[in-house]
């Protein structure tokens, strides 16, 4: 089918569509009744999460490009997908369980959730400049009004109005990029890119530069990384870790799209950018140190961790996207794992994020503690979890990334070093008797567990079974055309 | 019989672990007993199918009693690894070879009756269900370290074996000596770990590979010298594990944790170790001549030395520590010299025995209320006469009197270091067989002996069938388990063949070396005769004796000051180190950065607390200044440097 000389396919479209409908969906039953309870809200996201999930599988085996090359359909996107829509999922679980995440307004809240995940389909997908950008505003757009939810707090607020204001800043740097690299190369296609960056002109590099800096911000790299510890502070829980997560991936997808496709081997168009991941990987891990706050501490972590990934496309080699898919998926199971814990415990106030509460936690909820214990274990990457297969694929990538890969490899174990300092003084904290603890709030809900349960099993088996990983490889690696 | 032989290894390692998940699941769920049956069934369970597997093995011939088992296995093209870092790839990968299967049935037979009197000794802990969950972590682990057909796996199981004895040793958490104690053992294991790990990645450089089959096959292409340090490497975790010099004073210290403890990891299995892996790398001992020949040494030097602080100590846990490092010396000793059967063999019956004497020890001091001390027991035989007859039983057996297990096995190794032209090593073995009777009939002597009861307060007298029949059961086995090697009864040969070809053949009592056998029973009977001469007919003489040698008894008392020596030369080195860095580079130097740039972050995070929008300026600032250094970099260097393009 096609209209005015667009080809579009709308098989390639369905989930993006399923995922629109329930986001509309919902938004309608929010309108129609506002008896409805927040639990059907919540499920009807979930089913689209499953609809959309499931209108990806007959397009497995026929990798496409539609609307007239601007949106791939291919193993590289439904990876990225796959991870989204399980991050989705896990989220509205998460917020479906108190009035505190979304301010009472569990509809647009819900919607909203699911219109930022499309945004994030479109940037997995995006083959061009206007989608690329497309795709990051949608998904931006939803999230400053989310990082706002929590409003009777102020930290809430504070956090929304600070994203959107450095994010605008962000997204300026990229368009304005954006616009230099056509300019530069009389296309918005990544293709037509990738020939003008053989012979760059001027134009050319400042407008990647300035495309580069765009995405940095996204991915919260050093040094454009300083709105993320106060966003990820204010946030309402679920949203820090549909953030932590989701936004990374999405803006990994971009940033692996346009290494793979514009830049080879060797390219000293990335140096700039190893050299923000050495930063974030340093910043990230010693930035850690002193915070008391687990949501912050958590931001800070996530910098770091978003240094670590940047090392998979050091050699810019097929077995770098792998290593990147892997390292994704460990980190979203534990880092979801690692949230779910807190909403777990939490009753919806901020006292849970504070690290003092969870001083002695062993000893009151051993369980969770445990659950904790491993989620951190596998952040600091200690083998027997997924996080210390995901290390070790990264050095692989850094050996074969010349003298910058050294360095990211050095940056990587020491910033490991630091932070098996930083997630030991937490899991020290929770195993050693508290004296004098005031009494925090300890919920018991059913929905958090399943996904503590779930972030667990996938730490674990990934960590146990890293042959998961090669029997998946040959896949992944085909990824790269 | 194919898929028999796929499954039951797997299922033998991996019962004890899922006993140990189900108690720690059930935690606090089911009653003290449930855990206790949990994890006794699990071990009974291995015990059980290993033996079938033994015995399926060992009807095979001689040189087919090699498995292989891979995950994943052989059918799974891909991926037909478990993980690969190239150029390495590896596979969890079991053997199961006569060798392997000797410590299988040890482990979780031996293990088994341990767990039995576990479950009346530990009924008045505090941590009942803990004990049985640690008990079978180690279980689990001692398993993957002997079955294990890739030096990575080993790694894993004797790492695993350390963390065990770390929970165990510190068991009574309650206490600082007992924490301090597995502290102390901990450290020396790692840098045991730390000497494998150096084996394994030289055997990486050399072998690409660190499977034993590749390894063994190719070990001829690297030259002797490699094979030497290989050796040494793989000696250094030996010695820490088996706790022979220099790194032994952790052994005596982990006689804080419960008797059960240290009867099954302590005595009969884990510090043993070191014997399986010289014995399992044997095809690179048989090239590396002087690796060999330090193994040999140490294992000699360790026997012997051990055997003289054993004389001179009081605590009845202590000196049977020093027993056991002595006895796994005799071990060493006889797998450093190519004795690789003879070694395996001592094993066996030691785990019979010294489980057994430790057993027996754990009865006199459950009914002494904690009383350790030899000097506040005596007389004891008529009020506990089971204790007594168990415990002459172990005796007799470890100081090598005929018939009893550890005649057999102690004659075979000093007979093989006559057959193979160590005259000097076998002297000093047999010396240390006249040694052991000694210390050992001296504890009799003391115990059980010696007049009347010496302690405070009046010793109870439970009977307890949990914690009797095991040691009944060892005690038969410390009586018959050499009969292997009865003329015309040759089993363990047999046995052995298949690990170890022709060095499995045993010199039999058809062959026997009568000189060798004459000295060694006259050194046992002479040390008994000096014990009793000294301890029953005339303790003036001894007194006299005493004072005499009153330094020497001080020196050996102290286990020659190696503890001291070591405070001296490590401990506070380190501490000043530390305390200097601590106090002096620290607050300026790296801790300072640290500490810097986390109060400048933390700083800049408290000052936006506040709803500042000058703050969010400089958030803004600090982008553009990247932003601009980025550009930068792009327009001079990149573009600057123009004629490369960017792809």
């Amino acid at each position: 089918m096609s209209f005015q000389g667009v080809s579009i396919s709308w098989p390639v479209l369905a989930p993006i569509v399923a995922l629109t409908a329930g986001g509309l969906l919902v938004l309608l039953v929010d309108l129609a009744s506002k008896a409805i309870p927040r639990g059907v809200l919540y499920g009807i996201g979930v089913a689209s999460c499953v609809a959309a999930f499931v209108t990806m599988l007959p397009l497995y085996g026929q990798e496409q490009v539609t609307l007239n090359g601007a949106f791939a359909s291919d193993r590289f996107s439904w990876m990225f997908d796959a991870l989204l829509l399980l991050t989705l999922a896990v989220t509205l679980v998460l917020s479906s369980l108190r009035k505190a995440e979304d301010g009472g307004n569990a509809g647009a809240y819900a919607a909203l959730l699911i219109f930022c995940t499309i945004g994030g389909f479109v940037m997995a997908g995006a083959d061009n400049l206007i989608i690329i950008f497309l795709g990051i505003e949608q998904l931006s757009l939803a999230l400053y009004v989310l990082a706002g939810t929590g409003f009777p707090r102020e930290a809430s607020q504070e956090a929304a109005l600070k994203y959107v204001l450095l994010g605008s800043l962000a997204s300026g740097f990229l368009i304005f990029g954006s616009a230099l690299l056509y300019g530069a190369s009389g296309g918005v296609s990544l293709g037509a890119i990738a020939r003008a960056a053989a012979a760059p002109q001027g134009l050319f590099v400042a407008g990647f530069a300035l495309f580069l800096v765009g995405l940095s911000f996204k991915l919260a790299l050093t040094p454009f990384h300083t709105w993320a510890p106060d966003v990820y502070e204010g946030s309402p829980l679920a949203i820090t870790a549909y953030m932590s997560v989701a936004v990374k991936a999405a803006a990994f997808a971009i940033l692996a799209r346009v290494a793979y496709t514009v830049f080879g081997h060797d390219s000293v168009a990335l140096i700039p950018l190893w050299g923000v991941a050495i930063l974030s990987m340093l910043v990230g891990n010693l930035g850690a140190i002193r915070q008391t706050n687990l949501k912050r501490l958590l931001g800070y972590s996530s910098i770091a961790q978003a240094g670590y990934i940047v090392v998979a496309l050091a050699g810019v080699s097929p077995g770098g996207l792998a290593a990147m898919l892997f390292y994704l998926t460990a980190y979203a199971f534990t880092t979801l794992g690692a949230f779910a814990v807190m909403a777990l415990l939490g009753d919806g106030s901020d006292t849970y994020a504070e690290l003092a509460s969870y001083r002695g936690l062993f000893f009151r909820r051993p369980w969770p503690a445990a659950a904790m214990a491993l989620f951190f274990f596998s952040l600091a990457g200690i083998p027997a979890t997924a996080g210390f297969y995901g290390k070790v694929l990264l050095l692989q990538q850094a050996f074969g990334g010349g003298p910058w890969g050294i360095g990211m490899a050095i940056a990587l174990v020491f910033g490991t070093l630091v932070s098996f300092y930083v997630y030991g003084k937490v899991v020290w904290d929770m195993y050693a008797p508290a004296e004098g603890v005031a009494a925090v709030p300890s919920g018991n809900a059913l929905a958090p567990w399943i996904a503590v349960v779930a972030g667990a099993a996938g730490t674990l088996v990934f960590g146990v079974l890293p042959q998961l990983f090669y029997a998946s490889q040959p896949f992944l690696t085909a990824a790269v055309r | 019989m194919e898929g028999f032989v796929a499954t039951v290894p797997f299922t033998i390692l991996f019962l004890p672990f899922f006993g140990m998940v189900l108690i720690a699941l059930a935690g606090p769920y089911v009653p003290r007993l449930g855990a206790a049956i949990v994890g006794n069934l699990s071990v009974l369970g291995s015990f059980v199918l290993t033996a079938v597997l033994a015995s399926y093995v060992w009807s095979l011939p001689p040189d087919q009693q090699v498995l292989t088992l891979k995950y994943p296995p052989a059918w799974a093209t891909h991926p037909a690894y478990w993980a690969h870092i190239p150029p390495l790839t590896i596979s969890f990968e079991l053997r199961i070879d006569p060798l392997a299967l000797m410590w299988m049935l040890i482990i979780t037979g031996v293990g088994f009756l341990i767990h039995l009197y576990s479950i009346g000794y530990m009924q008045e802990s505090k941590w009942y269900r803990t004990f049985f969950a640690y008990m079978n972590l180690f279980v689990f682990a001692m398993l993957m370290l002997v079955m294990a057909g890739n030096f990575l796996w080993l790694l894993v199981g004797w790492a695993g074996v350390g963390l065990a004895s770390y929970l165990l040793i510190g068991f009574d958490a309650d206490r600082m000596a007992a924490v301090l104690a597995a502290r102390k053992a901990l450290i020396m294991n790692v840098i045991g770990d730390v000497g494998i790990m150096v084996a394994i990645f030289l055997m990486y450089a050399h072998f690409g590979s660190l499977s034993y089959k590749v390894v063994f096959a190719n070990v001829t292409s690297a030259g002797t010298s490699a094979l030497d340090w290989i050796g040494i490497w793989l000696l250094v975790g030996a010695v820490a594990k088996s706790a022979q010099l220099p790194l032994h004073t952790w052994l005596p210290d982990a006689m804080e944790g419960p008797t059960p403890v240290s009867a099954l990891i302590h005595a009969a299995t884990m510090v043993t170790a070191g014997v399986y892996l010289i014995a399992r790398a044997h095809p690179i001992y048989d090239h590396a001549p002087a690796a060999a020949m330090t193994v040999a040494v140490i294992g000699c030097a360790s026997a012997f030395v051990a055997a003289t602080i054993g004389m001179a100590q009081y605590d009845i846990k202590r000196v049977l520590a020093y027993s056991t490092m002595s006895q796994i010396g005799y071990m060493i000793l006889a797998v450093g010299v190519g004795a690789y059967a003879a070694g395996t063999f001592h094993f066996v019956t030691h785990a019979f025995f010294k489980a057994l004497l430790f057993m027996a020890a754990g009865i006199i001091i459950h009914n002494l209320g904690g009383e350790q001390d030899i000097r506040k027991m005596g007389g004891l035989a008529k009020r506990m006469p089971f204790a007594f007859l168990t415990f002459l039983i172990g005796t007799l057996a470890i100081s090598g009197f005929f018939p009893f297990a550890g005649f057999f096995s102690k004659d075979a190794i000093l007979d093989e270091l006559q057959l193979l032209g160590h005259p000097w090593l076998w002297a000093f073995g047999s010396i240390t067989a006249l040694l052991t009777a000694y210390y050992m009939f001296r504890l009799v002597f003391m115990t059980f002996f010696t007049g009347a009861y010496r302690g405070d307060h009046e010793p109870h007298a439970d009977r307890s069938p949990t914690m009797e029949v095991p040691v009944a059961i060892l005690a038969v086995l410390a009586t018959i388990g050499g009969w292997l090697v009865l003329p015309g009864h040759d089993e363990m040969s047999r046995l052995l063949q298949g690990a170890f070809g022709d060095r499995g053949i045993l010199p039999t009592m058809g062959e026997i070396n009568w000189f060798v056998t004459g000295v060694t029973t006259f050194s046992a009977a002479a040390g008994l005769v000096i014990a009793w001469w000294l301890y029953e007919r005339a303790p003036q003489l001894r007194r006299r004796l005493a004072t005499m040698f009153a330094p020497v008894q001080r020196v050996l008392a102290n286990a020659y000051y190696i503890d001291t020596i070591y405070h001296w030369l490590f401990e506070v080195p380190t501490l000043t180190a530390a305390s200097d860095i601590a106090k002096y580079v620290d607050p300026e130097g790296v801790g300072g950065v640290i500490a810097g740039v986390a109060r400048t972050t933390t700083g800049l995070g408290d000052a936006m607390r506040g709803w500042e929008t000058g703050y969010l300026r400089r958030y803004g600032l600090g982008m553009v200044v990247g932003m601009v250094l980025v550009l930068a970099y792009y327009i001079f260097v990149v573009h600057g440097g123009a004629a490369v393009g960017m792809r």
